[in-house]
């Protein structure tokens, strides 16, 4: 039976699966044909839209020939129940699309010139995160919005209504779900795992939909909605209460509650670093204690900027109006005061957002970039400016920064010397990658230099503590090849230090006496010595992919997470990197692990685990210290 | 014989119009229960809830003694059903058609299958769009038959027939369909067909079954009285079981069900000067009981 209503589905939406195979084609020609820009420009929006638009066509007529030809009657006076019915022609429709999906990706993998188009698409994440991109948009996505789609087909004969009102509510629901997480964000509440809404309020749909066509009477639209909306109504509200304990359980079934952290300094030999629903937390090895810094108890970003004994952070202000505050405060919590008050109605930042923020070299003065909307004819046009300002509030200079419409600008470095920052314009998502530049603006002067442009990766954990030079990859307009380059800020000068096809860059670090950079690719290990510009691949072992690498405080030490027969070790390098010895890391974890040198030992930071794990690298003495 | 099929206390609207109310019906197995009723009364959706089709709003639906809730298909294994519009998939094949169905009927007679559509003169590779209404009509009825059904439903089935296959559908296969022991509920607004084929009748009116019974009985309690005066019809002309009247001057028509000599007695005893009886056609019965 089954087989046979596999049939007639295939044979129903035979079309569509073609279509899909004749765009394939087109791609595949077009690439072939040497039109790299065209398909650039056809397939980029293409690849990124076809499947979830090819999954919504299809299911938005799931029901379609059973309305088209009175075939309903036919098909509900047969001796199967109605549900097995939905299942079977589900299943049969869900095999189209995973044909489609499978020659999809043949097509990728065998054309080198889609991959590539694949790696922008991607956002040149490294893998882990580039898989899990792929996965949701090319898997996820399609998925929810077929079965979505499919689930309402039964209730009106209108394709096209079924069509966009799956759009509709797909993203409407989205959109809700992701403001509630900003709310509890907001609340102070540690949210991970909220994907799982997704699965939850696609799956409402579903049973939502079984239940309808076996409990109505399919001839009664108005009726069969009604019992739908009901349905669905209750599995939404279930869902979403499911999904609320699910993404809250680490609050709420621990008494510490789960954290999340990716950003983090060392200063004066203690840890910094932000908790969701802590703030800014300070951890001290000799006294092995951790100390809360920052006493509002409102939400702050993860992120903060420390310079010199000073930490620079954003608070809440607003959620409504989506404003923030800058605050500043000392590195021991003290002198805690806000830089700008964006809900002061007399406020220069008055509803003004911060979206990013420096410290001085020295600590006395914060840059920070606001946007805000304003009128422009019938038009709203969002600004950026730029500010600058002492840290006892004298001194404010701004200038507006010209960013074209969907791209943001972001502060990413103030060098040592001068007064210049540097501002990052980039690129929206789902916009190709060409359009980011690197600016150096002189506020003083007023003045705004184009550094470099077609940069590929946010540079910003590539920066010098200095912060004089900077590295961040570029791919050639003439060339497929990306390189990896280092730029002097101060003379401006531009180093080649790696040149290769999908530079799959994750981490890189700089020595703490900034005379040397480490960066992993693909499983290797490289250093670049600045002063001596020589480039070199330190060791042959096969490494873990993501590696985790940094130096110990007095830069004597290389502390490298590897592999070696089977286990996760630790390789303790000398300052030459020679080994010194091998330390093994006696957790189990999945995932990649962080490692932050500390004086003579090491933190461990295991994603997904919330834990924080310290080696004495002389003991070689393991403890759990959060 | 047992009753292979028996509504209770039925009841469907739509909207606020209600369709069936208080309907009850039963059919007795290897008959023909000829279900009679206008257009729009409610033919079509009883059988399909009978069907499993679409849900009633109240009452018990029994085939075979047991209750048919509604999505609990077992029973239409064994009940053939044939519609009154096409119902299949337009682009499918004759061929894939059955293919397709008989993934659903484990009875299912292949052969018996092709030597009707041998009798049909249809041809297995033309696609169902291209059928007229009457072939289809026929297909529906191979696909039906093929299944061995034990009880056969027809709604309304010969209105698109030509002449020929209807006059070999009413006066042919409806008996070798009977001579298989397969039971038959026939649903037509078309009376005249009916006579001569149904062992039962069922007239469906205003949402419920105003006359079931077994049909020689009904031809031979139905009669036509024409009466006439000396000089005016009395008032007092109204006597039970009196269906119609139409009076003409010293002249009165009624139809009366059911017929009995106590009424004729009691009609007697109006001192008509003259009084003929006739029993009724089919389809006289039928305008009598809607009218």
């Amino acid at each position: 039976m089954f087989v046979k209503i596999f049939m007639k589905e295939w044979r129903e939406n035979i079309l569509i699966f073609a279509l899909a195979i004749l765009m394939m084609i087109s791609i595949a020609i077009l690439n072939l044909s040497g039109q790299q820009e065209l398909t650039l420009q056809f397939s980029g929006l293409f690849l990124l839209l076809f499947l979830p638009l090819a999954a919504l066509l299809l299911g938005s007529g799931g029901f379609y020939t059973e309305y088209k030809d009175n075939a309903w009657v036919f098909l509900f006076s047969r001796p199967i129940k109605k549900e097995i019915l939905w299942i079977f022609k589900f299943v049969s429709q869900l095999s189209i699309l995973v044909a489609v999906f499978v020659i999809f990706y043949f097509v990728r993998r065998f054309l080198p010139g889609l991959d590539k188009i694949f790696q922008d698409l991607d956002m040149n994440y490294p893998d882990a995160f580039g898989d899990l991109f792929s996965l949701s948009l090319y898997i996820v996505l399609p998925l929810m919005a077929f079965t979505i789609a499919f689930s309402l087909s039964l209730l009106y004969d209108k394709q096209f209504i079924i069509f966009f009102v799956s759009i509709l509510i797909g993203t409407g629901l989205m959109f809700f779900w992701q403001n509630y997480i900003y709310f509890l964000w907001a609340r102070g509440f540690y949210v991970k795992n909220e994907g799982i809404f997704s699965l939850f309020f696609t799956l409402s749909f579903v049973i939502a939909s079984i239940l309808t066509l076996a409990k109505s009477d399919f001839s009664q639209v108005g009726k069969k909605i009604f019992r739908f909306s009901a349905y669905v109504l209750i599995f939404l509200l279930i869902s979403f209460f499911i999904s609320t304990v699910w993404v809250t359980r680490g609050q709420i079934f621990s008494a510490r509650g789960d954290f999340s952290i990716w950003y983090y300094q060392v200063h004066q030999g203690n840890l910094y670093f932000q908790d969701f629903r802590q703030g800014i937390l300070r951890y001290d090895p000799d006294q092995e204690k951790i100390t809360r810094l920052n006493k509002e108890s409102r939400f702050s970003f993860e992120s903060f900027s420390m310079r010199a004994g000073k930490i620079a952070f954003l608070q809440i202000k607003s959620r409504r109006q989506w404003t923030n505050d800058l605050w500043i405060m000392n590195a021991d919590g003290t002198g805690a005061r806000p830089m700008v008050e964006s809900s002061e109605k007399d406020s220069l930042f008055y509803k003004k957002r911060t979206i990013s923020f420096i410290l001085s070299h020295d600590g006395n003065r914060v840059a920070f970039i606001t946007t805000h909307y304003e009128k422009e004819g019938a038009k709203s046009v969002r600004i950026h400016t730029l500010w600058r300002i002492n840290t006892d509030g004298s001194g404010l200079l701004s200038q507006v920064l010209d960013v074209p419409e969907s791209q943001e600008a972001k502060l990413i470095a103030w060098p040592s010397f001068g007064d210049s920052l540097v501002v990052l314009v980039q690129a929206g998502p789902f916009t190709h990658q060409k359009s980011s530049q690197i600016r150096l603006v002189d506020l003083d002067e007023g003045t705004s230099q184009v550094l470099v442009e077609n940069i590929l990766v946010p540079p910003a954990w590539h920066l010098l503590p200095s912060q004089d030079y900077l590295t961040f990859k570029i791919r050639k307009d003439d060339d497929l090849k990306e390189s990896l380059i280092l730029l002097n800020l101060k003379t401006l000068e531009a180093t080649e230090l790696f040149s290769a096809d999908f530079l799959k860059l994750w981490r890189g670090k700089w020595s703490p006496d900034g005379s040397k950079i480490a960066f992993s690719r693909e499983r290797e290990l490289w250093i670049y010595d600045v002063e001596e510009k020589k480039l070199e691949k330190i060791s042959q072992r096969n490494y873990d992919y993501e590696i985790g690498f940094d130096w110990t405080l007095d830069g004597q030490q290389f502390i490298l997470l590897a592999p070696i027969d089977g286990e996760n070790q630790l390789v303790i390098m000398d300052k030459n990197f020679q080994e010194e010895k091998t330390i093994k890391i006696p957790m189990q974890f999945k995932g990649a692990i962080t490692v932050r040198g500390l004086e003579n030992g090491a933190i461990l930071k295991v994603t997904g685990k919330g834990n924080f794990w310290r080696v004495n690298l002389e003991t070689e003495e393991w403890k759990k210290v959060f | 014989m047992g009753e292979i099929l028996q509504v209770k206390n039925l009841y469907k609207s739509y909207g606020r119009k209600q369709v069936l109310k208080h309907f009850n019906m039963s059919l007795e197995e290897g008959k023909v229960y000829g279900l009679l009723g206008k257009n729009g009364e409610g033919k079509t959706t009883l059988i399909r809830m009978i069907m499993g089709i679409i849900p009633g709003d109240k009452g018990t639906i029994l085939y075979k003694g047991t209750e048919i809730k509604f999505n609990h298909p077992g029973y239409k294994k064994e009940v053939g059903y044939i519609p009154e519009d096409s119902i299949f998939f337009g682009w499918m094949t004759i061929k894939k058609l059955m293919a397709f169905n008989s993934s659903f009927y484990p009875k299912w007679n292949a052969q018996k299958a092709c030597e009707f559509l041998d009798r049909f003169e249809l041809d297995e590779k033309v696609k169902i769009k291209n059928l007229s209404r009457g072939m289809k009509l026929k297909l529906g009825l191979i696909v039906a038959l093929a299944a061995e059904p034990e009880l056969l439903i027809l709604d309304d089935p010969t209105s698109g027939m030509d002449v020929p296959t209807r006059y070999d559908f009413l006066k042919g296969l409806i008996r070798e369909i009977l001579e298989q022991g397969t039971t038959i509920l026939f649903s037509s607004h078309l009376v005249h067909e009916l006579e001569g084929i149904i062992d039962h009748l069922g007239i469906l009116h205003d949402g419920k079954l105003i006359l079931e019974e077994n049909f020689e009985h009904v031809k031979n309690s139905a009669k036509k009285v024409h009466l006439t005066f000396d000089g005016a019809v009395p008032d007092g002309l109204d006597i039970d079981g009196m269906l119609t009247k139409q009076t003409d001057g010293n002249k009165c028509n009624i139809g009366i069900y059911p017929w009995s000599e106590d009424l004729k007695q009691d009609l007697d005893a109006l001192h008509p000067t003259k009084m003929d009886v006739e029993s009724m056609t089919l389809e006289e019965i039928f305008i009598h009981f809607v009218s």
